[in-house]
């Protein structure tokens, strides 16, 4: 009863698995990207046990990719890897996954669930693939998604000391302290803490996170910051250790 | 005239601060009497800070800390309580935020994205992302 | 199920003929998947002993992957050979004989797609998905069989053969064994409905087991809710009528014995709370009649009090003593120990455009803070009101990373907030109105506002510029400014043809700052500087004193637009004390808003006068679904300068109060309220004028300086199917009154005024002149007609209430929100305008 099917299916054309795969690849050549995505597809529906099925997934991950569909880039690449986890281009798939987040990844003040999307993707592609040539781009993309990540805290931060949060703007800054050590973003927050523990009249805290950004960050005009904000607000509290020179042992 | 006052962070209770003894309690019996702190402090020896603060907000003003305690139960390296202070609104410093900020990446949305950004689909740029890594 | 043969480490292997070594492993009949891919998913590896078990165990492990429809493992001299019948991949699902639910229903039920691999428990997951979509519908007879037709190259398409079957009815439900209570009221509880010729309104009258279960658990419910502690279900049966087309139903209850409340208290085991006060704020006392409900309403109460102070993860449970003697059920509400949990962070997701302080300023509490219900409640409340986000938001909580750590998330879902609204009226006079503005209510996803609203409509045309800045960098103070041009022509009609009278322009600017009193009592302080200019079309001016230049002629006029003309400046400096505890400012179904304005006219320039103005808006969800509201609004202003000119109020006309459509339904524009009503005659069949029609009068809205104004309103719930179209229904009532104007003298002329164009001797005089009779001097020419008699009368200055009743929809169509009016005046004064009907529809981007 296949025969008398109501669906019309227009892309239904049984065309013979090269000349589809060809004129898929010609379409990507040329810049047709979202066409080329449907063809691959197709010559995966129609053949899908031919070899080229299996390079028709890949590219249409890649098309999709090119053509910005980062949805559908995921979807197919995932597609690729859950039936061909062992293949030899599993690596490029799953950095795919991780470049199609890292390309959406939006300015601090907004949404950050599909930065730590890339986050997650990215240290998929290095934990499994580490010797792949993607490894390393991927590296570097983590550094920087998590300095985004970092930005998106100190943003946070900064809000609730403008609004006289105080409490609630140190548990933000030690949280960059604690998880992003790594990140451009540590020396603002150890300045931001010395901020807020002056401000929470806790001038012994404040002390020691002035001395750890000192004794890091010795030349960071973060830390000429706090060395002044604690004479001005708790003189003498930074005493003996860090009289007129920075020396730089730890606090 | 009125202003807003707002209760921020812990509820301090003096019957449960004073029962903390010195040399007698540790790091579990202080938890189980006062709870978690606000926050212990990162580096150096172990103190756990307890913060409360009431604040207040005039007319066209900002929310100033009217009525603040900060609970400090400091431990000696084996753990056991070595003293309890307190710091009061006399210790609160009067902080002006420092205005500059370490710059971030990311697409900055602009001008004009901002205001037709979202005619079409409602957030066209940062479209959810179909099936997580580990959605099949 | 996969039984995992354990083997003790060194037990005896089984005595096969000498262990066989697996040398190496080959994988036959794979065309898709790769060798090695399949050897992933094995634990057999060259060099294990193969044997019966390991292979048994290799072979479950690769059914599991669902992958393969047949699998044999062979094993000779050491090589081990895993022969492999692959699944098909489906290349298309066809749906066949679904009339009743289309396929976009059911497709995006089905987990099955094209290029996906077949399996036959794939297939049976989803033919048990349809059958329970029929049987949501009622359609207990579907039958659904799934066939697939092989294709070339492992392929398949899927068919799901769909047979409907007759819709199951509930033709009739008797209950026995209920005394105290009528089967009608049993029946009123549950939610399947016996068939009724009405029943196609009710709907729910579909017979379904899992409805059958709720509505025991519904008996049960109303059954405590009266006191019968003891009540029971004894059975519950549903048989097939003989003709098997619908089902009996038929419940057997036991209702026992009615119980009265024994003793009730509170105990908490948390220090803050003391179990005395709380037991004394019980709703229940010992000796009235049990009351389940009234269990589950102190519950719910008990639980919001203590989550106010903290303890969000703190349990109150009820313990019951039952005494069956004297049929007393003691309720002891035991309140666990819990710690006081705080807020560890509070995370914003979903906001593509919004920026994240727009939303984390609306948190009522903060991180670190004591967790408390209220103001959870009260945020969620807030971040509704700023209309950028859907319908059904809420702050979500989750376990913190300790057991006194509680996480609030705000996952919010962005709608559109630009507004393009484009509105038209028909007025009872015929009078076509087009409005038009654009306004973005979430600018750059900062929460300010910015409009631009042009109004172009038959009676003025205005343009206006206004932002608005909730959080003035990041204070708590507001900041708004608009800057507008608006030109209004007053008209009036004489036999259905308009003609303008007074033209208004005003050019000006005003700014507002605020500040909030309480958490929701906000103070604003405003200056507006006004340029006025009203001006006449010259065809009212005439040279009345023949001092040569023209004047405001009173006759053709009117004594009250002569006196409105002339440039003036008013610089108003005005404040707002406003009360809102409304729970959604876009939508609102409870909380009341209460608004004092004070404005005083004087600062410099050449107006004077004080203005004071209130209104108030309270709501009340009543029954289930329905929102009652009542809005009352006032105002008086008084002149501080008197103008000098008798018959002529001090206050301007254009600062005067009027009232009439849009905000006063049933009536027209400026329809209610003090104003100049003028008559002209016609001459009768002698000549002389004294025929007053009706249907040439024209009347001039003066306004007047005090007028109050109600409205009540109830919103009335459609069933679930209109209101996810957005169709809202009510019925509303207006009243309300504009009075107090010092009365204008009214002029009358009896005879008509002529213009004498000729001389006596018939040549064309340089200026006309105004004469009485019809004829000129040279006794041929006739002048022309240029006034004809009228008379006026000054009507509607009376505080006695106009009521328009109607009932109104409003609907989000596909292309904005749209509203429709129609109203009927009941109680009118002589010289109100009345309008039934108005629509206005707006779209959104």
């Amino acid at each position: 009863c296949a025969g008398g099917s109501k669906v019309k299916d227009t892309a239904y054309v049984a065309r013979d698995v090269e000349s589809l795969y060809f004129a898929a690849k010609e379409r990507l050549d040329n810049g047709q990207v979202k066409q080329a995505a449907a063809l691959f597809d197709e010559v995966e529906r129609q053949h899908p046990y031919s070899p080229w099925a299996r390079r028709a997934q890949l590219m249409s991950a890649f098309s999709y990719y090119a053509a910005r569909d980062y949805g559908q880039a995921i979807g197919a690449a995932q597609r690729f890897l859950s039936i061909h986890p062992g293949n030899k281009d599993a690596p490029y798939a799953s950095y795919l996954i991780a470049l199609s987040y890292y390309e959406q990844v939006s300015d601090v003040e907004r949404d950050q669930q599909t930065t730590a999307l890339a986050r997650t993707a990215l240290t998929d592609v290095v934990r499994r693939y580490p010797e792949s040539a993607y490894a390393a781009d991927a590296k570097l993309k983590l550094d920087l998604v998590n300095d985004h990540l970092a930005g998106k805290e100190m943003t946070v931060g900064r809000f609730y000391e403008k609004t006289g949060k105080w409490l609630a703007a140190t548990m933000r800054f030690r949280k960059v302290v604690d998880d992003y050590q790594t990140t451009s973003h540590t020396a603002e927050a150890l300045f931001r803490l010395t901020e807020t523990y002056l401000a929470l009249g806790i001038p012994e805290e404040a002390k020691k996170a002035a001395a750890v950004l000192g004794a890091n960050y010795p030349g960071s005009e973060w830390y000429e910051k706090a060395y002044e904000l604690m004479e001005k607000k708790a003189p003498g509290a930074m005493g003996v250790n860090l009289g007129g020179t920075k020396p730089t042992t730890m606090g | 005239c009125t202003s807003i006052t707002d209760r921020r962070g812990y509820v301090a209770d003096p019957v449960l601060t004073g029962a903390i003894t010195p040399g007698l309690d540790n790091r579990e019996s202080v938890r189980g009497t006062l709870g978690q702190p606000s926050f212990t402090s990162q580096f150096g020896d172990p103190v756990y800070y307890y913060v409360a603060s009431t604040t207040e907000q005039r007319v066209f003003g900002q929310p100033q800390i009217e009525v603040h305690q900060v609970i400090k139960v400091a431990f000696d390296p084996s753990g056991t309580v070595n003293s309890v202070t307190f710091a009061g609104k006399d210790d609160v410093r009067d902080i002006n935020p420092d205005g500059d900020k370490t710059p971030t990446l990311g697409r900055h949305r602009g001008f004009l994205q901002d205001l037709f950004g979202n005619i079409g689909a409602v957030g066209a740029a940062g479209a959810a992302p179909v099936g997580g890594p580990n959605g099949s | 199920q996969q039984v995992v043969a354990v083997e003790e480490p060194g037990a005896a292997e089984p005595t096969v003929s000498q262990q066989a070594i697996i040398r190496q492993i080959a994988v036959a009949g794979a065309q898709r998947l790769e060798a090695q891919t399949i050897l992933s998913y094995v634990k057999m590896r060259p060099g294990d002993v193969y044997t019966e078990a390991a292979a048994d165990s290799a072979l479950k492990e690769l059914y599991a992957t669902e992958l393969f429809s047949d699998v044999k493992i062979r094993e000779e001299g050491g090589n081990v050979v895993i022969q492999v019948v692959e699944n098909p991949i489906i290349n298309r699902i066809i749906l066949e004989g679904n009339k009743k639910l289309k396929e976009d229903k059911i497709l995006p039920e089905i987990k099955l797609a094209p290029r996906q691999i077949y399996t036959r428990s794939k297939v049976r997951a989803d033919v048990n998905r349809i059958i329970e979509l029929y049987k949501r519908q009622g359609r207990f007879a579907a039958t659904v069989e799934p066939k697939a037709v092989t294709l070339d190259q492992n392929r398949v398409d899927i068919v799901f053969e769909i047979k409907e079957g007759p819709k199951s009815k509930v033709r009739q439900i008797n209950i026995i064994g209920n005394e105290h209570f009528s089967d009608g009221d049993l029946r009123g509880e549950m939610l399947t409905k016996q068939t009724s010729t009405l029943s196609f309104l009710k709907g729910g009258t579909s017979y379904d087991p899992d409805k059958l279960a709720f509505d025991q658990q519904k008996l049960r419910q109303f059954y405590l809710t009266e006191g019968y502690a003891d009540f029971r279900v004894v059975s519950a049966i549903a048989e097939l009528t003989p003709d098997k087309k619908d089902f009996i139903i038929t419940y057997v209850v036991e209702e026992g014995d009615r119980y009265k409340f024994g003793d009730v208290s509170v105990d908490s085991e948390i220090r803050d709370f003391d179990s005395e006060g709380l037991t004394k704020t019980l709703v229940m006392k010992k000796g009235d009649w049990y009351n389940a409900e009234m269990v589950e309403n102190t519950i719910e109460g008990l639980s919001e009090t203590i989550g106010a102070f903290g303890y969000a993860f703190a349990e109150v449970d009820p313990q019951y003593e039952r005494n069956k003697d004297d049929l007393t059920m003691g309720v002891k509400f035991r309140i666990g120990s819990a710690p006081r949990v705080y807020v560890e962070s509070i995370d914003i997701n979903g906001n593509t455009l919004t920026q994240d302080k727009v939303i984390r300023r609306e948190f009522r509490l903060t991180e670190g803070d004591a967790f408390n219900s209220l103001q959870v409640k009260r945020s969620t409340n807030r971040i509704k009101s700023l209309g950028y986000f859907q319908e059904n938001f809420e702050v979500a909580q989750e376990q913190g990373s300790a057991p006194d750590r509680v996480k609030l998330i705000a996952n919010v879902e962005e709608k559109a907030t630009g507004e393009l609204q484009l509105s038209a009226g028909f007025s009872s006079l015929e009078s076509f109105i087009l409005q038009g503005s654009i306004q973005q209510r979430n600018f750059r996803g900062r929460g300010q506002t910015v409009g631009l609203s042009l109004n172009y409509s038959r009676y003025s045309k205005a343009a206006q510029i206004s932002f608005t800045e909730p959080y003035m960098f990041d204070t708590s103070i507001s900041f708004g400014a608009d800057i507008y041009r608006r030109d209004y022509n007053s008209f009036n009609y004489f036999n259905s043809d308009r003609n303008n009278t007074y033209q208004n322009t005003t050019t000006g600017f005003s700014l507002r700052a605020g500040t909030p009193l309480s958490e929701y009592m906000t103070l604003i302080a405003r200056y507006s500087l006004n340029l006025e200019d009203v001006t006449l079309g010259n065809q009212y001016f005439r040279d009345t004193d023949a001092d040569g230049d023209l004047e405001c002629d009173p006759l053709v006029a009117g004594r009250y637009l002569c006196d409105a003309l002339g440039k003036r400046t008013s610089s108003i400096v005005g404040t707002s004390l406003i009360y809102d505890s409304l729970n959604n400012r876009v939508r609102p179904t409870r909380g009341e808003r209460l608004v004092g304005n004070l404005d005083f006219a004087g600062l410099g320039g050449n107006v004077h006068y004080a203005r004071a103005r209130a209104n108030a808006a309270k709501y009340w969800p009543v029954l289930n679904g329905f929102v009652l509201s009542m809005q009352a609004e006032g105002g008086y202003i008084k002149s501080l300068k008197s103008r000098g000119i008798d018959g002529t109020d001090d206050v301007r006309l254009t600062d005067r109060f009027f009232l009439g459509e849009p905000d006063f339904r049933g009536f027209d524009i400026r329809g209610v309220g003090p104003r100049v009503v003028r008559t002209r005659l016609t001459a009768d069949e002698d000549g002389n004028f004294t025929v007053a029609s009706k249907d040439n009068q024209t009347d001039d809205a003066l306004g007047g300086r005090m007028y109050y104004k109600g409205r009540a309103e109830l919103e009335i719930p459609l069933g679930s199917g209109a209101r996810e179209m957005g169709l809202r229904p009510s019925i509303f009532a207006d009243i309300g009154a504009v009075w107090g104007l010092k009365d204008p003298n009214v002029t009358s002329i009896a005879n008509p005024l002529y213009l004498q164009r000729v001389d006596a001797n018939g040549d064309p005089l340089a200026a006309p002149i105004y004469t009485n009779n019809p004829i000129a001097p040279d006794g041929e020419t006739s002048n022309t007609l240029y006034i004809s008699p009228f008379t006026e009368e000054y009507l509607g200055d009376t505080p006695k209430p106009r009521l328009a009743v109607g009932v109104g929809i409003s609907w989000n169509s596909p292309f904005g929100p749209l509203r429709l009016d129609f109203s009927k005046a009941l109680l009118k004064e002589e010289g109100d305008d009345i309008k039934s009907f108005s629509f206005n529809v707006g779209t959104q981007f």
